[in-house]
């Protein structure tokens, strides 16, 4: 046995009570799982493990959230009150191409997670991270998909606002500090996100709110002037 | 009539500018909506912030500097003695005399000691008190010898 420890530090694992209580329950997992050791889910969750890929999986959604998230943003720099009116969609076309291979990818990712979580599927689908996902990907899918075609619907920042919301599902990355037991990156990686966060979720918010009200001003007066058949308008 | 909707980085210069509490007033919540929305984002701030802050100065506070510091070399290209072990404060002191005693001639050499325990007051006026002359020479980091991490930092 070698003298050096190649494992976490001896003065973190006294005092992280949390990463105690979180081996604890780890091992008493690893024991209740026995049974299901031989299946091909607990497998792929072992393989996942040994090589680091669910680090890396994590890390891989965090990217995407954000460049779904980001998508939002880019997509604002298109609309113009005029396009609601004439129904046009103002969504350049590389824009939809970039949504629907992002959302593929993340649908991937939950597809990959509800497989791995063998033993608890059902609590998977109404945990927060499988809410996040429903919320934040199926109004978009529903578009791309053909389900919604009124253009009307399509170009409202209303239904584009969910794809923010998958920023929520960046906290994931937390689980990486806290299973390496890095725990001084965990709180400031949670200090910086949170601040990060609730500045690019209320500013999205804020941005649909205002913008809408002022669109449904534009429709307004627009229809104002058509009973009035105003030229002038 | 002319109608100008809001890009997203005016709502985040908004947002920077409101948490911030600077609020130059060239933007502000228009309707009875975004109002509510912005109460709720103020709660929302003044709730789970001070959390976070709580936490990360907490943990902050477990581990000293020397926990969370590493070697950095004074020079390129400069190697360094690596001091383990709990020697005593005046041990420490005539060895890093000796050390950098200029009988030596000039001494291209950095000094890191590792010890479990943060540095007692005695070894910090070594390091940085009475003798400056080591200052920018002699690390201090706190770490178990026998932890490849803390073996890294050195």
């Amino acid at each position: 046995m070698s003298l050096v420890i190649s494992d976490e530090s001896p003065l973190y694992k006294m005092a992280d009570y949390n990463y105690t209580k979180r081996k604890i329950d780890e091992e008493e997992d690893v024991s209740n799982s026995e049974m299901n050791k031989t299946s091909l889910a607990s497998l792929v969750q072992k393989k996942l493990a040994a090589n680091k890929i669910d680090d890396l999986l994590e890390l891989l959604n965090a990217i995407f959230s954000f460049m779904l998230a980001l998508t939002f943003a880019i997509e604002t720099y298109y609309h113009d009150p005029y396009s609601y009116i004439i129904g046009e969609n103002m969504v350049p076309v590389w824009m939809e191409v970039c949504d629907t291979i992002l959302m593929a990818l993340l649908i991937a990712d939950y597809l990959v997670f509800f497989y791995i979580h063998h033993e608890s599927r059902i609590l998977y689908v109404f945990s927060f991270d499988s809410f996040i996902t429903f919320v934040s990907i199926v109004p978009t899918a529903l578009v791309r998909g053909g389900v919604i075609t009124d253009i009307a619907i399509i170009n409202t920042y209303y239904l584009n606002f969910w794809r923010v919301i998958r920023l929520f599902s960046c906290l994931r990355c937390s689980k990486v500090f806290a299973r390496r037991n890095m725990t001084i990156a965990r709180v400031y990686f949670r200090l910086i996100f949170y601040i990060l966060l609730i500045i690019f979720v209320f500013a999205s918010a804020m941005l649909t709110i205002e913008n809408m009200a002022a669109v449904d001003a534009v429709k307004e007066t627009y229809s104002e002037c058509l009973m009035q058949e105003d030229d002038e308008c | 009539m002319s109608i100008t909707l809001y890009r997203f980085h005016d709502m985040l210069y908004y947002m920077v500018v409101t948490m911030t509490t600077v609020g130059y007033g060239d933007i502000s919540p228009t309707v009875a909506t975004s109002q509510v929305l912005f109460i709720l984002m103020e709660i929302i701030i003044f709730s789970v912030l001070p959390m976070q802050f709580s936490e990360f100065s907490k943990v902050n506070n477990l581990t000293s500097e020397y926990a969370r510091a590493r070697y950095q070399q004074s020079r390129r290209e400069v190697k360094h003695i690596l001091l383990l072990g709990d020697s005593q404060p005046d041990a420490i002191s005539m060895f890093l005399k000796e050390c950098f005693h200029s009988d030596h001639g000039a001494m291209e050499t950095d000094v890191v000691i590792m010890r479990t325990d943060p540095p007692s007051e005695e070894i910090k006026n070594i390091l940085k008190g009475q003798h400056t002359q080591f200052e920018s020479r002699v690390f201090y980091l706190q770490g178990n010898p026998l932890n490849h991490k803390d073996l890294d930092r050195c």
